[in-house]
């Protein structure tokens, strides 16, 4: 190696990374109550097991809940487009509907379904998904956030997976954009592109 | 006059001011995701968490903060306290290096520079995985970020005897594992980690 590489360079958290933190903070001070001088390390530690308490339940009854709603029929539990809503699917797979996009999660799977002015956009916080998006016409494109990568479609079946900043997106047939720091890269049927 | 506004600031972050508290998260979150990112390199989504655990103890420990160092300095010796807890909580990770290829534009010699880069601080990084956690910190925050013996000991809440100890112990363990590795071992030796 000849030439100079410099100090490892620091991956700066996208804003979306940063929204998730501050949003993620304000709700543990939340709930955390009164901030003291005293409480210290042992309180956090003690409040993460409290919190697994409640979340693995709630996580658990979730899952039941949405693979109740899956096996009543055709149609997937809805999220209606206008309004935020979490979707957390448990150790099997799970079924959703987001407008007319159809999203089935793989197990242990989160999505957050938002929007983006008028842009439905799903934040895919971990796991991985397959999305069928009825063609949209005249309406903003559909997007799916994970992490630094941003996967928008006007019409198509695609799979996104996410492990921590690293995401791949494959496209079962149409055609997506696929923005990652900077760089756009097209997919068409069949095509896979993993994130660095 | 910047200590008195830091104090004025966290008094009102204490008494549970959100703005305040926000004003504080907004000027000391790059300061706070530096320092974690610099000690425990690029682990995807638990930077995030711990940039959250992070504030919860910065949040927590603001009634004790008295203005003998910079707000700034303070809030990275909290995060310098997350990153050593986190460390330990881990288990020895798998090296994936072969999993994570970095995309390079054959035509853009930054970009393969930028590769080469990242590529060698995920085998130093990997290396640091496996050190003692003390070490790594002091390494990680002389050698790589450049801080002086004299910060790393304000931050590390040592002496300087042990932070020199702990560098130079770092240094010679990771000399011993680049020995295979030839970017690893070039690279140190750039940094300054390679000659013990």
């Amino acid at each position: 190696m000849t030439e100079k590489l410099g100090r490892p360079p620091i991956e700066k958290l996208s804003d979306v990374a940063w929204a998730r933190v501050e949003r993620g903070l304000w709700a543990r001070m939340d709930g955390a109550g009164t901030v003291t001088a005293a409480s210290g390390s042992r309180e956090l530690a003690r409040e993460r097991r409290d919190w697994k308490w409640i979340a693995i339940p709630l996580a658990a009854a979730a899952a039941c809940a949405l693979v109740m709603f899956a096996a009543r029929g055709p149609q997937a539990p809805s999220v209606g487009e206008q309004e935020p809503a979490r979707v957390v699917s448990g150790a099997s797979p799970s079924a959703v509907s987001f407008g007319d996009a159809h999203v089935t999660l793989d197990a242990n799977t989160a999505i957050e379904m938002d929007h983006d002015g008028d842009k439905p956009v799903a934040l895919l916080e971990r796991g991985a998904a397959w999305f069928s998006v009825a063609p949209r016409g005249d309406r903003p494109p559909f997007q799916v956030r994970a992490g630094d990568t941003l996967v928008t479609v006007v019409g198509t079946r695609f799979r996104v997976a996410r492990d921590g900043e690293h995401a791949d997106v494959t496209v079962d047939h149409g055609a997506v954009e696929v923005r990652f720091r900077g760089r756009v890269i097209h997919l068409v049927d069949g095509q896979t592109w993993s994130s660095p | 006059m910047a200590r008195v506004a830091d104090l004025e600031l966290a008094h009102r972050a204490a008494e549970g001011d959100r703005g305040a508290q926000r004003e504080l998260f907004a000027a000391q979150k790059q300061a706070v995701h530096h320092t974690l990112f610099r000690i425990l390199g690029s682990c995807r989504g638990e930077l995030e968490d711990l940039v959250q655990d992070a504030f919860l103890e910065i949040f927590r420990a603001l009634p004790s903060f008295r203005g003998d160092s910079t707000l700034s300095r303070w809030c990275q010796t909290i995060a310098t306290r997350i990153a050593y807890l986190a460390i330990a909580r881990r288990k020895p990770a798998a090296i994936d290096l072969e999993l994570v290829e970095d995309v390079i534009a054959h035509d853009d010699p930054d970009a393969h520079r930028l590769a080469l880069a990242r590529d060698a601080a995920r085998r130093l990084y990997a290396a640091l995985d496996r050190i003692d956690a003390k070490q790594r910190i002091a390494f990680a925050l002389a050698v790589i970020d450049g801080l002086s013996i004299a910060e790393v000991a304000h931050l590390t809440a040592s002496t300087t005897v042990a932070v020199k100890t702990r560098v130079w112990r770092a240094r010679r363990e990771l000399v011993r594992r680049a020995k295979k590795d030839p970017l690893l071992a070039s690279y140190l030796e750039e940094l300054g980690g390679g000659k013990s």
